[in-house]
């Protein structure tokens, strides 16, 4: 179905002893990268299930490409390549073997893309799972995501436990696959610095909850440390995430700083100091829990 | 389903045939041994007993290559790579048991044969190599594979199930996944459940308690199941046993007996692949 969005979770809840999902609202339109992103244990491989089908949530609904993700009749899974944290393959088979199994399943699967993309990775096709190193298991996991051209991919730390050359090299692949503007990406991370260069626009998730949604532009445009010098009391000051104040001098986090500025201005602050955060820090901020954060 | 099961007989050939190999040959192996010395059971030469034996062997062997093959798809995590591919739960759920299974029933026309050849050999039939006792010894084995993975199933249960949309189904009408499940009313308790025709019942359990309520369940049907298979089964799955050593009370009516534990290995099936279908594949 065309002009649907990738995938849409709507009303999404899933729940575990002593740990809830959701509700959780999120959708994703084709050609974009959200970058999801979350402390261990916050719910984003979960998340991640529902959409693939690995997860059965106990209420809301689910639509890739706006079909419902209904486990039931699993045809809607043709258009989704995945990575999860466990891959399942077979380990007493090659490379070769594992990718052939695939090939007999999912349709558009392309041996030679496949080929190529091991290639590219420098996987050793004919060696036993078994004895691939866990960065070649990786690899793997994303040539199999990969080898049917899905118009969506749901990568859950695609990265973890790889070391910078192969991080490097995989993240090479990703940003490859999505210049054609087609492919759809959800990537779940807790490594800020993997989808710092990829994604479009970043969900923070905490506790099962979205805490933020925003482009990656409008955050790093508009988040800003802030000092200044104005009196020895506290100022409320207009989208402030983080205040301090020592003595006269005062620090701020705001997530619109020309808003903030303006206010100082106003206020006739003194030594304004302004300076950008990086995306890792913004991401600390937020999901450390800073106050006035909007759920975009 | 199917495609999945040629692929995984494809892949666990080598299993099988190396099962059928072992299980043949060591048993052998050791008669022929028996046999040089001039060592007799039950008055037969040892030698001849085995080969009487064989189909019993080749069908033991086939089992244990299904059990191998349930316990290398459970070890390596399998069912995260086939539940991303293009097929339905129950497509899923139905390979699962079937893949084992058809290692067993591949085994039975090869007993068959082997039993066929014992006979020629000895010129009658020994009364524990008839065909439709090979085929009771079949359905045991099935009955006994399908045991093993509704065991699986309910062991996974406890802590992986979505139990909410299972119990409520009735009350709800739908399920989770679907467009047709409905958003939890904020009148319901966080972690609470909503049994079907049981007012506030849910209130008082976590998920987890229902989850261990349901595991209980699952076992007790297993458990139930496995009484079923000893009162109609024991007379003779000893069968495989030496002859002589046989135990339990022959009710004598081998096929009646084949089609009863052949209609357990069926509803024991049915009851994994319904809790399968219900469950989340992934851990938290």
């Amino acid at each position: 179905m065309s002009g649907a969005p990738a995938f849409a979770l709507t009303g999404v809840e899933k729940r575990f002893p002593g740990f809830t999902l959701g509700p959780l609202d999120l959708d994703l339109e084709p050609g974009t990268v959200l970058g999801f992103v979350g402390p261990n244990g916050s719910g984003k491989s979960t998340t991640l299930g529902c959409i693939a089908g690995l997860v059965v949530p106990e209420a809301g609904s689910i639509e890739v490409f706006g079909r419902p993700a209904d486990p039931r009749e699993g045809t809607w899974k043709a258009d989704l390549g995945v990575v999860a944290e466990t891959h399942g393959f077979y380990l007493n088979r090659s490379v070769e073997e594992n990718l052939r199994f695939l090939s007999r399943f999912l349709p558009g699967w392309s041996q030679e893309r496949a080929r190529q993309l091991a290639g590219r990775f420098a996987l050793p096709l004919d060696k036993q799972v078994r004895h691939l190193s866990k960065g070649n298991v990786a690899k793997l996991a994303l040539v199999a995501a990969l080898g049917h051209a899905p118009r969506l991919l749901l990568l859950d730390e695609p990265t973890a436990g790889l070391d910078p050359v192969v991080r490097s090299e995989v993240l090479d692949v990703l940003w490859e696959v999505l210049e054609d503007g087609e492919h759809a990406m959800f990537y779940s991370t807790h490594v800020l610095s993997d989808i710092s260069r990829l994604a479009d626009e970043l969900v923070f998730l905490r506790d099962g909850r979205i805490l933020l949604r925003s482009g990656k532009d409008a955050l790093t445009d508009g988040w800003r440390r802030i000092s200044f010098r104005l009196g020895e009391r506290d100022v409320a000051v207009a989208a402030a995430v983080e205040y301090r104040r020592v003595r006269a001098e005062h620090q701020v986090v705001s997530d619109d700083g020309e808003a903030t500025l303006a206010q100082l201005r106003e206020l006739g602050a003194e030594a304004v100091e302004q300076s950008r955060m990086t995306i890792d820090e913004i991401a600390v901020t937020i999901l450390k829990g800073g106050r006035h954060v909007a759920v975009g | 389903m199917w495609r999945l099961v040629k692929e995984g007989l494809r892949i666990y050939r080598p299993v099988l045939l190396s099962a059928w190999t072992t299980g043949t040959f060591g048993p052998l192996s050791v008669f022929v041994v028996l046999a040089h010395f001039g060592v007799k059971i039950d008055g037969w030469q040892a030698l001849s007993w085995a080969a009487a034996a064989l189909p019993a062997y080749l069908l033991g062997a086939s089992a244990v290559a299904g059990w191998i093959t349930i316990g290398t798809e459970l070890g390596e995590h399998r069912v995260r790579l086939h539940a991303l591919l293009p097929l339905s739960s129950g497509d899923l759920a139905l390979a699962q048991l079937v893949l084992p299974s058809a290692m067993v029933l591949f085994g039975l026309p090869l007993a068959h044969a082997a039993a066929v050849l014992a006979r020629a050999i000895h010129g009658a039939p020994a009364p524990w190599l008839g065909h439709t006792t090979l085929n009771l010894m079949a359905a045991h084995l099935l009955l006994l594979l399908q045991l093993t993975l509704a065991a699986k199933e309910v062991t996974v249960l406890r802590d992986t199930v979505s139990w909410k949309p299972w119990i409520a189904r009735p009350a709800t009408g739908g399920r989770g996944g679907g467009s047709e499940s409905r958003p939890q009313r904020e009148s319901e308790p966080a972690g609470g459940v909503t049994l079907a025709g049981v007012p506030d019942a849910g209130r008082e359990r976590d998920e987890g308690n229902a989850g261990t309520v349901l595991a209980m369940l699952g076992w007790f049907v297993v458990f139930v199941l496995v009484c079923a298979e000893i009162v109609l089964g024991v007379p003779y799955s000893t069968l495989i046993f030496p002859p002589g050593l046989r135990i339990g009370v022959h009710n004598g009516n081998l096929a009646v007996c084949t089609a009863a534990t052949s209609a357990l290995a069926v509803v024991t099936a049915a009851f994994t692949v319904t809790l399968f279908r219900r469950r989340t594949l992934i851990d938290r």
